[in-house]
């Protein structure tokens, strides 16, 4: 219900603008998920290019989940599929779907891009993601910016990534 | 076929360039100048390559015809970014990705080649060739931004960016081809082959 309520609550968001800091998350439960009190943006959210296609619902957002598949994208992006914890599931929208029912997870800037925007706005980013990337099979925390991507049928990601560890 | 690994081999070694300069670059002379130098690369490579049909062919310059496409792939590369960006803050994310997207990749396309066009069309001496590498990159460019996104293509996929030359350079190839077709004769000075 609360989750469906969340749902709408970014649609109606969306008709009306992009980029604006809405709502804090909650779980399946309907308990507030951690966000700005546990999980500290960094400065890449100003290295996702084409920034008006994301509708930022927290600034900072920690899950945990399972590593499903991880793709290069020709914009140098990340494109990470996440299994989520039955904790976290709420921040799905229906239209995950399209994902398989995993969140997407987008460290951006990390890999050379071939897109003429990308290349200019990673060209700026003096200290990209320097982690690494989880395996598939790993299951790890990972805490990001939370938004819609209204480009990719409004579906939840952390996009930019800025951190990630083993999950405890 | 010339034109496929001419393209490809420049995005790559673009890329490499680009890659292998410091981060302070980027961040103390702005983007602009980092993608000014991948266009600039990315058009000596193409020339160098290019050359090889076209001193075979007729009667061309190398010096001229590799500088004019370094010209116009700085130039290219800068314009299609701004052009994008543009495009990427007026059109509503919300409506098709198709419709959406596809116009704001495919125009990013037709600037980069209109401007390697204009480029190389004051070496090459034909009108039609900037017309032709326009549609050519918008398609290319278009068509390599949906393939390599959509399509989960293993080969692709850990190729993507020699892939994504290539499939830019063949529909450029194919557009600059039919100009060809049309000019074809004894002292012609082709570049796709």
């Amino acid at each position: 219900m609360r989750s469906a309520a969340l749902t709408a609550l970014g649609v109606l968001l969306a008709a009306c603008g992009p980029a604006v800091q809405v709502a804090v998350p909650v779980n399946t439960r309907g308990a507030p998920l951690p966000t700005q009190a546990t999980c500290i943006p960094t400065d890449q959210d100003q290295y996702a290019y084409r920034p008006a296609r994301l509708q930022v619902i927290a600034a900072c957002l920690r899950i945990t989940g399972t590593i499903v598949s991880s793709t290069v994208e020709a914009d140098g992006d990340v494109h990470i599929n996440v299994r989520l914890d039955p904790d976290y599931e709420g921040v799905l929208t229906p239209e995950n779907r399209e994902a398989q029912g995993n969140l997407v997870v987008e460290p951006v800037c990390q890999f050379p891009a071939v897109q003429a925007e990308a290349i200019r706005v990673c060209a700026s980013d003096g200290d990209p993601l320097h982690d690494g990337l989880p395996a598939v099979g790993a299951h790890v925390f990972m805490e990001g910016r939370y938004v819609l991507d209204l480009q990719h049928h409004g579906w939840a990601e952390l996009h930019p990534l800025y951190r990630w560890g083993a999950a405890p | 076929m010339t034109t496929i690994v001419a393209y490809a081999l420049g995005v790559t070694i673009a890329t490499k360039v680009l890659g292998a300069i410091p981060p302070p670059f980027g961040a103390v002379l702005g983007g602009m100048a980092a993608i000014a130098l991948f266009g600039v690369v990315f058009g000596a490579a193409v020339g160098v390559v290019q050359l090889v049909a076209l001193r075979g062919a007729g009667r061309v310059r190398s010096g001229p015809w590799t500088v004019t496409t370094m010209l116009g792939g700085a130039v290219g590369f800068m314009a299609a970014a701004l052009v994008g960006e543009t495009l990427g803050d007026l059109i509503s994310p919300t409506g098709s990705i198709v419709i959406g997207g596809g116009t704001i990749e495919i125009t990013s396309g037709a600037v980069l080649g209109l401007a390697i066009g204009v480029a190389q069309s004051s070496i090459a001496r034909r009108r039609a060739w900037i017309l032709a590498s326009a549609v050519g990159a918008g398609l290319g460019y278009g068509a390599a931004t949906a393939a390599l996104e959509l399509l989960e293509v293993p080969v692709l996929k850990a190729n993507l960016i020699p892939a994504f030359g290539a499939i830019l350079g063949l529909f450029i190839g194919l557009a600059q081809g039919v100009v060809l077709v049309g000019y074809r004769r004894p002292s012609a000075t082709s570049a796709s082959d």
